[in-house]
């Protein structure tokens, strides 16, 4: 037991030779070049989130990114929601004006037209004639002769 | 008013500088890690909102750097590793001749221990961590914080002994 006190002794003595060596100072250079060179890379960074060529825009485009920014997404949610109203209402609109369309097209014609319509049937009911026959039928072609009787006028001549 | 950065720098600055150099045991390296931890610091100011202590919390960021720098150079860190250490000056200069000699002995055992082992010895004796501190800032677990700790020590004092028994005897 008192070798292991004596070594735990001599242990600790050690680790205090040891612990009472200075490490080495960082060099005094270095604080200056490495926080400039964090805040350049902070610094790219911003530039990259929010480009030059923003800046460079139309007065125009400035003004619609102002009026974005202050007037649509501070209340974004309500703008939101006023556009699906507006959109239920056009879609029910279109329907509807769809609906009517083929309400149109299916009620009677004008009464000129039927006028005009009642004319032709009358037309062709006249063409047809009294035997209701509808359709006319070709002049009769006369029915071939015998030898004998083209003879005969042959004969004649 | 100095920022947020420079508080960090100027409180955790030599912390980290200490422990890369005796990590890399290369004063360039050193700079690269040093200066890659505070661009992540400048591009995530929020990073240390969820440490519970900043010192754990950089050193561990500073161990993941440069274990990634390492890897990456590769085969010239080994050498590094073998013929470079002895110029390095990880102990700052003394006018005492026999504690300048400790102190070059001693940067030279501690290049001769495994990199793990390197880092545990340091963080318990030059950056004052608790052995709980060290296993979660190098993500190992107690036990073997502990275990390398011990052999570590073990070498350096083996390596150490006639240099320091004679100190002792002077004073």
């Amino acid at each position: 037991m008192m070798n292991d006190e004596t070594s735990g002794t001599n242990n600790e003595a050690f680790e205090q030779t040891l612990r009472a060596q200075n490490v080495r100072q960082i060099p005094d250079g270095w604080r200056e070049s490495i926080l400039r060179a964090a805040q350049n890379a902070s610094d790219e960074d911003c530039a990259q989130m929010h480009p030059t060529a923003i800046r460079e825009c139309p007065l125009s485009f400035q003004m619609i990114l102002k009026l974005w920014h202050e007037l649509i997404l501070p209340a974004r949610r309500y703008w939101a929601g006023l556009a699906t109203i507006w959109v239920s209402i056009v879609i029910l609109n279109v329907s509807l004006s769809d609906d009517s369309h083929a309400t149109i097209a299916t009620t009677l014609p004008p009464s000129e037209l039927l006028m005009a319509y009642q004319q032709q049937q009358q037309l062709l009911a006249e063409l047809n004639g009294p035997t209701g026959q509808a359709a006319v039928k070709p002049p009769k072609q006369p029915a071939p002769r015998s030898r004998s009787e083209r003879h005969n006028d042959i004969s004649t001549v | 008013m100095p920022s947020e950065l420079e508080r960090l720098y100027d409180e955790h600055a030599q912390a980290l500088f200490a422990f890369l150099l005796n990590f890399t045991r290369d004063e360039s390296d050193t700079r690269d890690v040093l200066q890659e931890i505070f661009i992540k610091l400048a591009r995530q100011p929020d990073l240390l909102t969820s440490a519970r202590d900043e010192r754990p919390f950089l050193l561990r960021l500073a161990h993941n750097a440069a274990i990634d720098l390492m890897r990456r150079r590769g085969t010239r860190a080994k050498h590094h590793e073998q013929f470079g250490a002895e110029q390095l000056a990880a102990f700052a200069p003394t006018d005492d001749p026999d504690e300048a000699a400790f102190r070059t002995e001693l940067a030279t055992a501690l290049c001769d221990l495994p990199a793990d082992q390197r880092a545990v010895v340091h963080l318990k004796l030059w950056s004052g961590l608790t052995f709980e501190e060290i296993a979660t800032t190098l993500e190992i677990p107690l036990n073997t914080a502990a275990s390398r700790y011990r052999y570590g020590l073990d070498k350096l004092r083996t390596r150490l002994r006639p240099l320091y028994e004679e100190i002792k005897k002077a004073e």
